[in-house]
């Protein structure tokens, strides 16, 4: 799925944290990974926020969200992986819950996008 | 990796701008270049070139000096900072005490080669070697050697652990622990910190905030040895077990530790006491100021009597007054005498009636080089003149307060 569009910048630095966790619910991974998935996810539309996906998990490790170790890959050097710890978890859902108000209240102002 | 010029350029810009510990700045380094190269790679598979796959991916990444800023602000949280000041100041309580048993360790193996060495000078060569004192000071200046120790390992801790836990670069927290840390110490030593003082005791102890302000700054980046326990055990084992057996052999049927001795006769007689110097001794002698004893608070205390038959010879001005003293004679026999070129007394208490006696009571302790003293229990005649009333007591004393009371304490003229 492709949007075809690219979403400002400040509006994706404050979504990167729910964005890095809802991927990391999946499964371990590491950074390169969870920016490909929120490429694809995104069909694209988030691409520009890698230089914020690092500072994101490292803060999110900080806060005890995601817990990170170094391991072997599959394709060769070693890699930083991250997983999501209860904390997380928990911290997710609250940051999904407050999403779906916010989409709810902005929603109520701008309407339901048109398709062209 | 990468190991492109450009790449290379962005993660070097990114590296400068990174004040964090060095293992983990590595650790951040190596995880984006990963990145990169997992993402030249992925764009080359694209179709793209090498140069525009390089391009591409660090335009993605942004701008390398908002990327380290970013990351940062990540790591150097306010509450890592807090967890780093009371890491370091948890680690710094730790490596104090382990300063201190190592300290008094090193001490009393110090203590026994000494021992050690004079015993074997005198019995071998018959050199008499003083290792002996009555001095208080000696311990506390023993005391500041091992603080050094403790002041030392209790900075580095404090700068490694608040470095670790608040991932801050250790230089910058070096500084300010060295500051933070000497200041503190230095208050504590000027005025908390009260010991029995000389002037080698106060050098002693004024050098402790400087052991703290080198174990924060020198070579702290260098990572330390690594001492295990059998490392201390190896060591006590090279240094003690000789040491021991060397003092147990040459004090073996050494002669017994000399005695020092006040008051007692000469072998050729009583020497000259000097009494003179504090005044003409009274026809009736009170027995005040030949004993004395110690107050609670570290005064002394010494009285004379009966101050009915004093009040009856119509005395005044009753006093009294502390004189310095000097040793004379030989070992095992020392007669301490007072010491002529004082000729005033350095100390001078009014003696105040309790019941049926008259007290005095000084604080030795408080007047800056004070050492051996005798008192005197003296008065106003009728004819206007000063006499002995009684005295002769005596003993030593030391200086006790902090650094500032040794400042500004009266000194012994």
């Amino acid at each position: 799925m492709s949007t075809g569009r690219r979403l400002g910048s400040e509006l994706l630095k404050g979504t990167t944290p729910l964005l890095v966790l809802a991927v990391i619910r999946e499964g371990e991974l590491y950074g390169y990974e969870i920016a490909q998935r929120i490429r694809e996810r995104s069909g694209g539309a988030f691409a520009p926020s890698e230089g914020s996906l690092y500072p994101a998990l490292h803060a999110l490790e900080a806060e005890g969200a995601l817990e990170a170790t170094w391991r072997p890959s599959d394709r060769g050097p070693r890699r930083r992986y991250y997983r999501l710890t209860t904390k997380g978890a928990g911290l997710l859902a609250a940051r999904e819950r407050e999403w779906a108000s916010f989409v709810g209240v902005v929603g109520r102002f701008a309407g339901t996008p048109s398709e062209s | 990796m990468t190991d492109r010029p450009v790449a290379a350029d962005y993660l070097a810009t990114v590296a400068a701008r990174l004040p964090l510990p060095a293992e983990l700045r590595a650790d951040v380094l190596a995880e984006l270049a990963d990145h990169v190269a997992d993402s030249i790679a992925a764009l080359e598979a694209e179709g793209l070139d090498r140069d525009r796959a390089e391009r591409e991916t660090l335009a993605r990444l942004g701008r390398p000096e908002a990327l380290a800023q970013d990351l940062i602000r990540a790591h150097q949280t306010r509450r890592r900072l807090f967890a780093g000041i009371g890491g370091g100041v948890y680690a710094a309580g730790g490596a104090w005490i382990t300063g201190i048993i190592f300290g008094f360790s090193f001490a009393t193996i110090a203590t026994i080669v000494a021992l050690a060495v004079g015993a074997l000078l005198q019995s071998a060569f018959g050199v008499q070697v003083a290792l002996q004192t009555s001095d208080q000071a000696v311990n506390t200046a023993i005391y500041g050697v091992v603080s050094w120790f403790a002041a030392f390992l209790a900075a580095r801790a404090a700068v490694r652990a608040s470095a670790t836990r608040s991932r801050r670069p250790i230089p910058e927290l070096a500084r300010w622990w060295a500051l933070l840390g000497t200041t503190l110490l230095a208050l504590w030593v000027l005025v908390g910190l009260t010991m029995p003082l000389n002037p080698p005791a106060v050098v002693v102890e004024c050098a402790i905030p400087f052991a703290f302000a080198a174990g924060a700054l020198v070579g702290i980046e260098r990572p330390g040895p690594r001492v295990r326990g059998v490392h201390v055990v190896a060591a006590l084992a090279v240094v003690l077990v000789p040491v021991v057996a060397l003092g147990a052999f040459v004090t073996h049927g050494a002669p017994s530790p000399v005695v020092i001795e006040s008051g007692g006769a000469l072998p050729n007689g009583m020497p000259d006491m000097h009494f003179e110097v504090v005044g003409l001794q009274a026809t009736i002698e009170a027995p005040g100021g030949g004993g004395w004893w110690s107050t609670s608070d570290g005064g002394i205390q010494t009285d004379a009597s009966p101050a009915s038959a004093i009040d009856a010879g119509g005395w005044r001005d009753l006093r009294f007054e502390a004189w310095v003293t000097r040793s004379v004679g030989t070992e095992p026999v020392v007669v301490a005498v007072l010491d002529t070129t004082h000729r005033s007394p350095f100390a001078v208490v009014p003696a105040v009636r309790e019941g049926d006696r008259y007290l005095g009571t000084f604080h030795f302790e408080r007047y800056r080089g004070v050492g051996p003293w005798m008192i005197f229990f003296t008065g106003v005649a009728p004819d206007g003149r000063r006499y002995r009333l009684g005295g002769g007591g005596g003993g030593n004393s030391t200086f006790r307060g902090t650094v500032w009371d040794w400042l500004t304490a009266p000194a012994i003229p």
